[in-house]
This record gives structure tokens, sequence and C-alpha cells, in this order.
């Protein structure tokens, strides 16, 4: 009995490398909506009065450069790993 | 039926599920069963039932309270998305595998000794293996061979871990056991080996990649969310819990952001949530478990409507991989919204249910004063953003311009997806229908407003990191690619160690067979030519070989008897 999906991929965008022209891409009216967003909630950092009992919340703009350096870690720590640990696709069935 | 365990509906229920004839017939009754089991729940009493004696064991078959209801019935839910996603399917193994699956899950939940758990325990191994062999090729063969020693391993640890319990306390009741005994140590090892822990987690991204399509949705639902609930019985506040969770949720946030396959980005994101439930049941405060419980009906919903979404992305294309994959957005442009709904849901942003159980576990690692622990669930948090939330979305439905399906998911698929994705914003835009249920009467509100903006903010920022790093080429490129984790010991030195004991095995067998036989050739010789008829002590007395080996045999027993 065959697989439940359609045996042949059935998507034109068969590059696997993901440079060059084919590199991801974003439009420039999401990064615009998103910066701006950003700086909004930004701006009404000083305005909301924190209840938490670590000081450290209490520093302006915590959580945002906090939730911006967590993932600029985890994709420096990414990079690293994809070095160490990314073999061949076929790598068990030798 | 007074008595019943409500999973046993659904795993009786399954038995006939071969013999219905017709596709449409066999989807009506299958439809059919999780609705009726969610009614005879509802008409049960808290408390306990089906008592009955085996041996001198009391077993208790079903116990109703606040902690298994809710699991019981966001079990039940899920079942029933579950089955409305797979109804196209023709395959009656995956049905039957399917319900009685869910069924044993049910079943354990209810369980109120460790007798009635261990064997829904098992029975939860060896149904859901069916789902991933379902894929019939050899990759998901392989992988599903490893996966079913792992869970019945499982299962074989907690038997032990039940019989010192019992030895120790006389008792098989499923209580809290905590970790002092070597029964509870063996105990929490079966619920961690099912709960994903570090180095005990790699049947999970293993084996849920290489399951069928509509397989990998139950599968993300039960297995795991079984284990949160029996450590939530089991070990509440049991304190070494907060550094294994926290573990959890960290690690698996790079394997989440360099992995290619899409479902496998979905099983790490599922560790890594399965990490802030753990956390949570290790802190142990009746908020904390609140939120793991919550934590759990939210997880279970919204990483089944990522998998839904991207096994329909699946079954039109004939692939999950990131590197492959891009553009759908036009062709599936439903799957895709559904998709997206589901992708708010995991990064927890406001009017979306994760933001509610995730503020549960957050605040109780605050209230209790874990600073550390807080930092890292909030960069966990953060960090879902970029390697689930927007990457899993992104790099299916657009990020090329160019990709294209053949067309919508099917209308069941579509369906299931919808009433998840309903099921995600109810949730969290009237949380009051889950909170309410939360086995701890606690007063928390989520929705104030220094809650929203900050959470706000870490999303936002997370996102903005997210943009930033596509567009400086920073973030990992998506290419046809094995990940190397932990299974890597098993599955190249492990093997080879393995060939090597086989090779020396055999070597070491046919060394001692060919020296032994020869050595008792030349005893025989050296005894014959001295003791045989022609020989120096045979001469006057000619017995055969055989009445002297019997003569030495009767010897050494008289000797052997008297030691």
């Amino acid at each position: 009995m065959a697989a439940d999906h359609d045996p042949k991929p059935k998507t034109q965008s068969q590059t696997e490398n993901g440079t060059g022209l084919n590199a991801p891409k974003i439009d420039n009216r999401i990064v615009l909506a998103l910066g701006a967003i950003c700086v909004a909630l930004a701006l009404v950092d000083p305005l909301i009065h924190k209840h938490g009992k670590f000081e450290i919340e209490h520093y302006v703009g915590f959580y945002a450069i906090f939730g911006f350096l967590a993932c600029a870690a985890v994709v420096f720590a990414g990079i690293v790993m994809r070095v160490i640990l990314m073999r061949s696709e076929d790598y068990y069935d030798g | 039926m007074g008595e019943l365990n409500p999973g046993l509906i659904l795993i009786l229920g399954a038995l006939a599920v071969p013999l219905l004839p017709g596709k449409s017939l066999r989807g009506i009754y299958m439809l059919a069963l999780p609705i009726l089991a969610f009614g005879y729940l509802q008409g049960l009493p808290l408390g306990e039932m089906g008592q009955f004696k085996l041996f001198d064991l009391t077993l208790t078959t079903a116990r109703i309270d606040q902690l298994s209801l809710v699991f019981g019935y966001i079990f039940l839910i899920a079942t029933l998305l579950g089955v409305i996603y797979a109804l196209h399917v023709a395959d009656w193994v995956q049905h039957a595998a399917g319900l009685v699956y869910a069924g044993s899950a049910i079943g354990a939940v209810f369980a109120g000794d460790f007798v009635t758990l261990f064997v829904f325990w098992e029975i939860t191994a060896i149904s859901s293996v069916f789902l991933i062999w379902a894929s019939r090729n050899p990759d998901a063969m392989a992988s599903g061979l490893r996966y079913l020693i792992i869970q019945v391993g499982s299962g074989v640890i907690l038997l032990a871990g039940v019989l010192f319990y019992y030895r120790d306390t006389g008792s098989v009741a499923f209580n809290s056991i905590g970790t002092q005994t070597f029964a509870g140590q063996l105990i929490l090892l079966a619920f961690g080996i099912k709960c994903a822990f570090p180095l005990l987690h790699n049947w999970l991204k293993d084996a849920y990649p290489r399951a069928t399509v509509t397989g990998t949705v139950m599968l993300s639902v039960f297995t795991t969310k079984l284990a949160v609930y029996a450590l939530a019985r089991g070990f509440p506040g049991t304190e070494i819990l907060i550094p294994i969770g926290v573990t959890m949720a960290l690690f698996t946030a790079v394997y989440a952001l360099i992995e290619n396959d899409l479902r496998r980005v979905l099983a790490y994101a599922l560790i890594g949530q399965l990490g802030l439930m753990v956390a949570g049941i290790g802190i142990g405060s009746e908020l904390a478990i609140n939120g793991a419980v919550a934590h759990a009906a939210c997880g279970i919903l919204y990483f089944a409507l990522l998998f839904m979404a991207i096994g329909a992305v699946l079954h039109r294309t004939g692939t999950a991989r990131a590197s492959d994959l891009g553009g759908l957005a036009t062709s599936m442009p439903i799957t895709a919204t559904l998709a997206i709904i589901g992708a708010l849901t995991a990064a927890a942003v406001p009017f979306f249910a994760g933001f509610i159980s995730k503020a549960f576990i957050v605040s109780a690692a605050m209230k209790a004063g874990h600073l550390w622990v807080w930092l890292a669930l909030l960069a966990a948090g953060a960090a879902v953003v970029i390697h689930t939330a927007i990457k899993v979305p992104y790099f299916a439905f657009f990020a090329k311009p160019n990709g294209r399906a053949s067309s919508e998911a099917p209308m069941n698929m579509l369906i299931a997806m919808a009433l998840t994705a309903l099921l995600c914003v109810g949730l969290g835009v009237y949380p009051k229908a889950l909170t309410e249920m939360l086995p701890h009467k606690v007063k928390y509100d989520a929705y104030t407003l220094e809650h929203i903006v900050t959470q706000l903010q870490l999303v936002a920022f997370a996102a903005l990191a997210f943009v930033l790093a596509i567009r400086f080429g920073l973030y990992p490129v998506m290419t046809r690619s094995t990940i190397l984790d932990t299974d890597w010991l098993y599955r190249v030195p492990g093997r080879h160690l393995a060939t090597f004991t086989n090779r020396f095995r055999s070597w070491t067998w046919e060394w001692l067979a060919d020296n032994t036989v020869h050595g008792a050739t030349k005893v025989h010789d050296v005894l014959y030519r001295n003791h045989g008829p022609k020989g120096l002590f045979g001469r006057s007395w000619p017995t055969g070989k055989m009445a002297f080996w019997t003569t030495v045999t009767l010897g050494a027993v008289v000797v052997l008897s008297y030691l």
C-alpha cells in the first residue's frame, strides 16, 4: 500500500541551497510594520508599572532587550552547532 | 457500565473499526466514539471507581479527580480532532491503532493504581508504533522499531519501580511518590523517558517525523502529555525537575533552529515546551502545577494544529523539508492562515491560548524567587518565536515566491484545523473555560496591562531578531541534512559495538567449540589408550567407553551431592 501522501513532490522550488537568488525573502513593508510596532512598544515601556519581584525586570526596556538578545544568542549558537552537528542527509544509511 | 474507565470505550470501540464497510460508515462510527466517551465521562461523579481485587492487590481502574479530568477532557477533544483530520485515510490500521492509542492514554490518566497504569502505559507504546509503521517505508520501519524498544523499555522500568514500591509500602496506589527511594527513582526514570527528558528524548524527534501525516498529529498529543500528567501526579515539587525542565527548554531551541525537516522542528519545539511543564511541576506551587496542566492542554492544541498544517503541506507536496518548500500561501491560503494562528498561540501572543498557560508557569517561577529559572523560561519563550512560531509558517508558506502545491488541503483536514484554531483563540479570549477546570483554585489574572505589554515586547523584538537574521543572511540556511543528536551514540558507535560483539561472540564460540572438542578427543584418546580393551589398565577389564563415562558421571553426582 502506498504512503498516504502524493509520492512525487509538486513544489517548484526544488533548490536545496537557500542562498543567492533563492535566499528566503521578507517584504519591506513587513519589516517596516514590525519596526513600527517595536518602536511603539519600546516607547510605552516607561509608562508601564511593573510589579515583579526581580529588580532586573524594572530596567526600562528589559523585556525588549532580553527577548532580542536571547534570540541573537540562539542564532549564533545555531551557526556554530550547525557546523559541528550537520552531516549529509544519508549519513545513517551508510 | 457504571464503573468503566472511559478509555475502554475507545479501545473496545476500535476493535470494530476493521469490520465496518465503507469510509463514510466507519467515519461516522469513529466520530461517535470520542463523543460517546466524553458524554460518559461527564456523567461520572468524582471519586474512585471500578475497584477489584487481583490476588491481594486492590486495583482502582477509574479515578476521577480534578487533575485527571482536565487531561481526560483535552485528550478526548484531541481524539475527536485527530479523527476528523484523518477521515480521508482509507487505511484501517491507522484508524484502529489511533483509537486504541488515544483510549489507552485516557485509560492511563484515569488509572488509580500502578498496575492499571502499567497496563495502559504499555498499550500506548504498542498501539502507537503502528502509526509510525503505517508509513510503510524502510526508514519508518527502523525508526518505529527504535521507538518501540524505548517505549516498552519505559514500561519495563516502570514495572520494576512498581515492584520495589510495593515491597516498600505494601500498596500500589498511584499518588505522590517522591525520589527518596530506589522505587521512586525508577518510576521517575520511566516517566522521564516518555516525557523526553534530555538524553532520553531521541525517540521523539526520531519517530514523530517518520509517522504518517495523520499519525504524527495523534502522536504529538498523547504520549508526552500522559507523562506530564504522571509527573504532576507522582512528583509535584520535586526539585530535580526544575533543572531538567530548563535544560529541555533551552537545548531544543538550537536544534529546532537548524533542523530542516519541519515536522522535526516541531518535535524539538514540543520537547522545549515539555520542559516548561516539567519545570512547572518541579517548582510545585499551586500556580505552577496549574500552569503545567494548562500548558499541557494548550500545547496539545497548538502543536496538533501546527503538525496538522505541516501534515497538509506534506500531503499535498510530498515533502516537509524547509529547503524544498516555500511560497505555498497562494495555493494553500486557508492552511497558511490556520498555521499562523497556531504559530501565534505557540509564541504566546496575548489573546491566544498559549499566553495564559505560559504566564502561569513563568509567574510561578518569579513568585518562587527562582531568578535564573525565570530568565531561562523567558529566553526559551522568546526563542520559540524564531525557531518555530515564525520559522515553520515562513519556510512553508512564504520565503520564496514560486512554491506551488496541487491544491488546498482536503476538506476534513481544513475542518479539523479550523476547529483546533478556534479552540486556540477561544481559550485565549475566554480563559475561564480552562482555568476553572484546573486542579488548584488559585486566583491569577494573566490579562493585566503590564503583562500584555511586556509579553508583546518580548515577542515583537524576537520577531525583529528573526527578520534581521534573515536580512543579513545570519539565519541558518535550510539544507537537506542530518543533524546529529544523542541518537548518534546508538546508531553509530552503538551499532559498531553491536557488530563487533556479534563477531567476537561467533569467533569465541567457534574457538571454544574447536578447542573443547579437540581437547575432549585428546583426553578420550589418552584414556582409551590406557583403559580401552587394548589399554594398559583395561586388559583384564574390557569395559566399553560408555560404561567408563557412566561411572565418571555417577561418581561426579555423588561427590556433588555431598558438597
